[in-house]
């Protein structure tokens, strides 16, 4: 129970502290709104500066348990002395009880089933790898430093800097639990618009219709940030509205700060911006307006990118490579990335509504079958509350084909939710019997009865874990697979070791040692291309291309790529230069380049058969790699040692003398001779240990993971536990 | 790698400062040792029979002793095959039906299946050597995982002196690009 306490002390200091911050904006700003406008107001936009303040904390190294709690003090203080937590406002327009009563019964319902999920061990898979795997990292390094290891890291953050005020205290649960903040305000927020512009019925169907949906529970409980994301749009557009109604100016300052902590928020929500600027511009016809608003964004958004670009040389990492090319996430990653978000699963475009609405295996989780009436809400065009819904719905669905899984679509869904419900303005029975329906379909219980078994929901309501009168770690090792490995490395590796996985497999928020993620980074993929080069023959170095020419001495040499295109990424294991049959021996006035990828070139000359210099991008003319020896020296073969994973790459070789003239050299490649590919397994695993790495951890499902257990000794691997389909080995 | 982010104030200067330049150099860096052998071999994609490493890739019904270039199998011959990357692969075989199994068992034929899946059945009516082939579905194959290639025959040949059992000849088998 003490536990608890602290999850729940930790939850509602961070949430008190963003309201009360809230509450001081709007008092200096001297913003007039209705109380349960203000409700919400204030705690979504104090959201937005206690984030952004806890930025500038972990910034500054300060990222401390102490520092949170002084900060959640001096914010209540100040809250006290200056009376601003008081809400002043009037009451909106009364609702009709019956209409009341249903809100109320269903907030409660539902709001008891999602906070004791919330405050349950966290065992989401996103949440307890990376959300909270970053902020409890965070933690112990008092701040943020550079993680060349994990591209989740460059994401903007702006919720997990309100997990982390929360985790400090709480821990794990306390973060869910100010995720579940979010996801109790979301029907709040859109009631009290509804109230506002006169369709208050509307507004709780509308308001039923988002909160009961299976995928806003699911995610709204965990460490995530989907819902958070959906009550600042809507928040934004509640706003929105309010200013366009009764244009007080300080109400810009708070539509930028919504739109920018969107942003903050999550990458796909910077329409946000785009959205408030244009609204704001087309009701105010001036500019003045719209440039506070986007100057009140940046300050929300803009430290994120700036610390992007100081740690990771790209503003808007992990995307954008090919603009802002950097050492840490390489362009064909992000090519491929970018394009499985797209097909998820390779569900196709005519599977995602079935898949989104009732299946729910393929795009993790459902939105609920209500939302396959989702075309009725352009009946809502009749009236200006539906066009206004109707065009935030569509502009905020925009981000969905970017990633097609079903968590995308709730920023957009409380827009959706409420154009449906006001298509059914005039026939309340039949609104009211849909949120029934749909509270029906949406409970845990009943979800199996249409929906995949497997698919990301909600299961029931876990009282006794929520508590803790059910030990966590029992809780959890019944839950995640994940949590069990993370035991395990816990217990055979020491701190400070880092863990090589193939996939995202560890529970990182539950282990303090440092995971590297095979997918997760170029420094990782580096890794993981040593160990699969030793299991997959088109990754070795079987394709030698031999340049022959009439010996002369050299000082330059270059080859160029010069296919026009080809999906494929140029490589090079070794690039030899020989003279009479010999190797010319590599010495300090060596140096070398290329283009692109500069960063991995000296993998192309270290004597290694499971390194290799990579362009990391699709084929164009131009890439090369360069040497100069320093000196001219004689020479009549350049061997370049390649494997054939990369059909289309055509190449050329150039030179030049000590007079910098460059002439080509010889004709195509020809075959070169094959050496042995012995002993690659053991060279892989000295090329992770000489990167730091000490440890791996194989799944059974893993690639090639019989041959790590039956060959161990060859990979120079010790095993050192074994549990759950898992083994951490140790590199000897 | 833990250097850390005070220094954030300076960011708007570098983003003005622009992106990208020129390669710049590098110096040749640590020459890595030759390295010793490895003892197993990497399971592989098409066996021929006469690999002296092929055994570890049987996985049933397959006489680990033979001709130099041929085994006995037995009626459901089984291998474990690896098939890195997305190529259409086509599964190929090279096998014989002896003359005097032949006069046992009569016609025969084999069913091919790829990973559990039948990708084609080939009739024997005459013994002597056979090449047979067949491209692979997509889909069929993993790139990630073993894929086991089963060559079942109809009919056994029994020993009339010891009841020993022998299904056909195998030279070759496994999937090619």
């Amino acid at each position: 129970m003490r536990q608890a306490a602290y999850i729940l002390f930790g939850a509602a200091l961070t949430l008190a502290s963003a309201y009360g911050l809230g509450s001081l904006l709007l008092w200096r700003l001297a913003i007039r709104l209705y109380r349960e406008e203000e409700l919400v107001v204030r705690f979504v936009c104090g959201s937005a500066l206690l984030s952004t303040i806890v930025f500038a904390i972990c910034a500054a190294g300060g990222a401390r348990k102490g520092v949170f709690l002084a900060l959640g003090s001096l914010v209540l203080l100040l809250c006290w002395r200056t009376h601003s937590w008081r809400r002043s406002g009037d009451s909106l327009p009364p609702a009709p009880c019956r209409w009341k009563c249903l809100f109320w019964c269903a907030y409660s319902v539902f709001g008891f089933l999602y906070f004791s999920n919330a405050m349950a061990p966290e065992f989401s898979p996103d949440g307890v790898t990376y959300h909270l795997g970053l902020v409890a990292r965070y933690l112990r390094e008092h701040g943020f430093h550079r993680i060349a290891t994990n591209m989740y890291a460059n994401l903007s953050q702006g919720t997990e800097m309100l997990f982390l005020f929360a985790f400090s205290i709480g821990r794990h649960s306390a973060a869910a639990l100010v995720h579940c903040g979010f996801l109790m305000t979301l029907p709040l927020a859109m009631w009290s618009y509804a109230r506002r512009f006169g369709f208050p019925a509307a507004g709780v169907v509308g308001a039923i219709f988002a909160f009961a949906s299976p995928i806003v529970g699911i995610d709204g409980i965990s460490a995530y940030n989907d819902v958070a994301v959906a009550c600042v749009l809507f928040t934004l557009f509640l706003v929105i509205q309010i200013w366009i109604a009764e244009k007080q100016r300080g109400l810009l300052i708070v539509i930028g700060l919504l739109a920018g902590f969107a942003f903050a928020i999550k990458y796909t929500a910077a329409l946000a911006i785009v959205y408030a600027c244009a609204m704001v511009l087309w009701h105010a016809r001036r500019p003045r307006p719209a440039l506070i608003v986007a100057g009140c964004a940046a300050l929300m958004f803009a430290p994120w990118m700036v610390k992007n670009y100081v740690l990771a040389g790209n503003p808007v990492s992990p995307f954008l490579n090919t603009v802002f090319p950097n050492p840490y996430v390489h362009p064909d990653f992000e090519r491929d990335y970018r394009a499985q978000m797209r097909h998820f699963n390779d569900v196709k475009d005519r599977e995602i509504p079935l898949e989104t609405t009732i299946h729910g295996l393929r795009l993790g989780g459902l939105v609920g079958p209500l939302f396959l009436l989702v075309p009725l809400s352009l009946l809502a065009l009749r009236w200006p509350a539906g066009r206004q819904l109707l065009l935030a719905a569509a502009v905020f669905t925009l981000s969905y084909a970017g990633n097609i899984g079903t968590r995308f679509l709730i920023p957009s869904l409380p827009f959706w939710s409420l154009a449906m419900a006001l298509a059914f303005r005039n026939a309340p029975a039949a609104a009211v019997s849909l949120a029934i329906a749909h509270m029906l379909a949406s409970w845990p219980s009943n979800i199996p009865l249409y929906a995949d078994a497997s698919a990301w929901r909600l299961e029931r309501i876990p009282t006794k874990a929520a508590l803790r009168l059910v030990p966590e770690e029992r809780f959890l090792l019944s839950k995640t697979r994940g949590y069990l490995t993370a035991r395990m490395i816990d217990g055979v590796v020491p701190p400070g070791g880092k863990v090589f996985t193939f996939g995202q497999n560890v529970a990182e928020a539950y282990t303090s040692r440092d995971i590297l993620v095979g997918f997760q980074s170029a420094f990782n993929a580096s890794l993981r291309d040593a160990l699969l080069i030793s299991l997959i023959e088109d990754y070795q170095s079987l394709w030698p291309r031999e340049f022959h020419f009439t010996p002369r001495p050299l000082r330059h040499l270059r080859v160029t790529q010069t296919a026009a295109r080809g999906l494929e990424s140029w490589s090079v294991m070794e690039f030899r230069i020989l003279s009479a049959g010999t190797d010319i021996p590599r010495d300090g006035a060596w140096r070398v380049r290329a283009n692109p990828n500069p960063w991995d070139v000296q993998k192309a000359f270290d004597n290694s058969y499971v390194t290799r210099w990579s362009a990391h991008h699709s084929l164009y003319p131009g890439m090369f790699i360069e040497v100069d020896l320093g000196r001219a020296v004689p020479m009549d073969l350049v061997r370049l040692e390649c494997s054939r994973d990369q059909y289309q790459v055509r190449l050329k070789l150039e030179g030049a003398g000590e007079d910098g003239q460059w002439r080509a050299l010889g004709e195509a490649p020809a075959d070169g001779p094959l050496h042995s590919q012995s002993g690659l397994r053991r060279a892989a695993t000295a090329e992770l240990k000489r990167a730091g790495v000490n440890y791996i951890e194989i799944e059974d499902s893993d690639f090639g993971a019989d041959d790590f257990h039956t060959n161990a000794r060859q990979w120079g691997l010790k095993l050192l536990d074994e549990k759950g389909g898992a083994r951490i080995y140790h590199i000897e | 790698m833990r250097s850390n982010v005070r220094p954030l104030i300076l960011g708007p200067a570098l983003l003005l400062a622009g992106c990208g330049g020129p390669a710049v150099w590098y110096a040749i860096p640590e020459q890595r040792p030759s390295p010793a052998a490895d003892v197993a071999p990497l399971p592989k994609a098409f066996l021929q029979m006469a690999d002296e490493n092929a055994p570890a890739q049987f996985v049933r019904d397959i006489r680990t002793q033979g001709g130099a270039t041929w085994r006995w199998t037995g009626k459901e011959p089984a291998l474990r095959l690896s098939t890195p990357g997305t190529h259409p692969w086509k599964f190929v075989a090279d096998l014989g039906i002896s003359d005097v199994t032949f006069q046992q068992t009569g016609p025969v034929t084999i069913r091919v299946t790829v990973n559990g899946r039948l990708l084609d059945v080939f009739h024997f009516d005459t013994p002597g050597s056979r090449h047979i082939e067949k491209a692979v579905p997509a889909g069929w194959l993993s790139a990630t995982s073993d894929n086991i290639l089963t060559l079942a025959i109809d009919k056994e040949w029994v020993s009339p002196d010891d009841g020993a059992r022998l299904g056909f000849t195998l030279q070759s088998a496994g999937f090619i690009r």
